[in-house]
């Protein structure tokens, strides 16, 4: 089994379409389990398919990151990011990527990747979804 | 021995459905108004463009004094230094930024590649191979990066030698980052070791001919820009053209001693037929027929908006630019002329060769889908 993380706007039955859609695919899963983050859900997902669940999920627009991503939510404002990204050189702690997940009207889910994960999720805990 | 006349047949039903494919796309950006029947004859020989296009080589079976013309042709068209430029014939525009990335690196291992969230997927996927640090950036409703982001967080990573990835031309709104304005950045904030490299995958070909002229290239302060070939200009093999300055890449030279060949490429073996093409299509064209292209896809563009916005469609475009962004389609049309579609928006890209009677059809099916749906 395989270990996937999606982030996806939390709407009105995203388990069952996510379910539909990779068991349509012929993509078994092992667990889902869903946890709501304001208008965002992340979801963990067990698969015994990988390769074929990311090309699925990637075709239907879903946002799959990394296991040891550290995922926060912050404003959708010029700044934010800065913000951000100053938290964490101020405590040393060394950046290796940032992305953007996710992005609404007034706030974006970053992935962030660091050399100190679970140190940057100790600053960051405030806005941390995972 | 001799295809079985099954595998004529599977070919003959191949060439029916790509011609019939090749008719109706309006959402990928590639040319298709080209004619190379000149070059078939070249298709009789194994060319192999060898390692560096101006190295000597013995491998001779290669097309390397016409390679060398396309990179003049190009580093001339994007104004890079004079006598300080180099280049080759990629694969794609990927390729090509790859190698600027590469480049970026050798010359920063500590640096971090800043690009917005618009940028195309690829580039998150050469970062990964080439293990670079980075960080995204949020982009403007427009698809261009958002400069005071950009700014403020290179204000706090000032100890790290900022690599800006630009985007000259997204692959959903084609929008265009200023590199002017990143470069006045960096005066500002006093950083005086950068690398920019710009992706001008679709617009290395439109830019130059547009007045005025978008700030994207080496006198805007780009240190290596890449082009897609197969783009704008048009061929049946994937293609484009790297240029870079040329004492950055004598930097990372390496002497590859069996082929006789300083190779600082990415491949090595590299292809030695699309050179031929790109020097065919710019010897056609000339700079007057380049700019004639430009200016019937963006009169093309323009037509496609305003019918569009005249039907109730919320289509809009970039300044200058000949792809029509509109609301996400609905799914009959997208099959039909292959829209892609992303973050609930798809677009019309406006090539030369897209004619305004295959506008009218699209807007005439959208309607009649719209009129059905109600």
């Amino acid at each position: 089994m395989h270990h996937l993380t999606i982030v996806a706007e939390d709407r009105t039955g995203l388990l069952v379409e996510l379910s539909a859609l990779l068991g349509n695919n012929g993509i078994n899963i092992a667990d889902i389990q869903a946890k709501v983050h304001g208008a965002d859900a992340i979801i963990q997902l067990d698969v015994d398919r990988h390769e074929d669940t990311l090309r699925v999920l990637a075709e239907e627009e879903f946002h799959v990151v990394a296991d040891d991503s550290v995922l926060v939510r912050i404003a959708d404002q010029p700044g934010a990011l800065a913000n951000l990204a100053k938290r964490l050189a101020d405590e040393k702690i060394d950046i290796r990527a940032i992305r953007v997940v996710q992005r609404h009207a007034n706030f974006s889910v970053i992935s962030v990747n660091c050399d100190k994960n679970d140190a940057a999720r100790d600053v960051l805990r405030d806005v941390l979804l995972r | 021995m001799a295809l079985t006349d099954a595998d004529h047949a599977r070919l003959s039903r191949l060439h029916i459905d790509i011609k019939d494919h090749t008719a109706n796309f309006l959402g990928y950006p590639v040319s298709k108004d080209f004619d190379y029947t000149d070059l078939l004859p070249f298709l009789e020989f194994p060319l192999n463009n060898l390692g560096d296009p101006f190295a000597d080589s013995t491998w001779k079976v290669a097309t390397r004094e016409f390679e060398q013309e396309v990179v003049a042709f190009f580093a001339d068209v994007l104004r890079a230094p004079k006598d300080n430029w180099w280049g080759y014939v990629t694969n794609g525009g990927t390729e090509g930024n790859l190698y600027g990335l590469y480049l970026a690196r050798e010359m920063m291992p500590k640096g971090i590649v800043y690009y917005s969230q618009d940028t195309h997927y690829s580039v998150a996927k050469n970062l990964h191979f080439l293990g670079m640090r980075s960080i995204m950036i949020r982009s403007q409703l427009n698809g261009e990066i958002d400069y005071d982001d950009l700014r403020a967080v290179m204000h706090i990573h000032r100890d790290a030698p900022p690599i800006i990835f630009a985007n000259i031309g997204t692959t959903m709104t084609e929008a265009r980052d200023d590199i002017r304005r990143i470069r006045a950045m960096m005066d500002e904030l006093a950083l005086s070791h950068y690398y920019i490299h710009a992706d001008a995958a679709l617009c290395g070909m439109i830019c130059p001919f547009i007045e005025p002229r978008p700030p994207f290239d080496f006198a805007d302060g780009a240190d290596s820009v890449s082009i897609s070939g197969h783009k704008f200009l048009g061929s049946p093999i994937p293609c484009g053209v790297v240029i870079a300055k040329k004492n950055n890449v004598d930097r990372i030279s390496r002497s590859i001693s069996y082929i006789g060949s300083l190779d600082t490429t990415i491949t090595g073996s590299r292809n030695g037929f699309t050179p031929l093409m790109l020097w065919h299509r710019i010897r056609s064209l000339g700079i007057d027929g380049m700019r004639a292209r430009v200016d019937k896809a963006l009169a093309t563009a323009a037509y496609t908006e305003r019918r569009l916005r005249e039907i109730g469609v919320e289509a809009w475009r970039n300044p200058d630019c000949i792809t029509v962004v509109l609301p996400k389609a609905d799914a009959t049309l997208k099959e039909k002329y292959q829209l892609a579609t992303a973050n609930g928006i798809t677009h019309l890209i406006c090539l030369p060769n897209v004619s305004t009677e295959q506008i009218d059809q699209f807007i005439n099916d959208w309607q009649l889908l719209s009129k059905a749906e109600k």
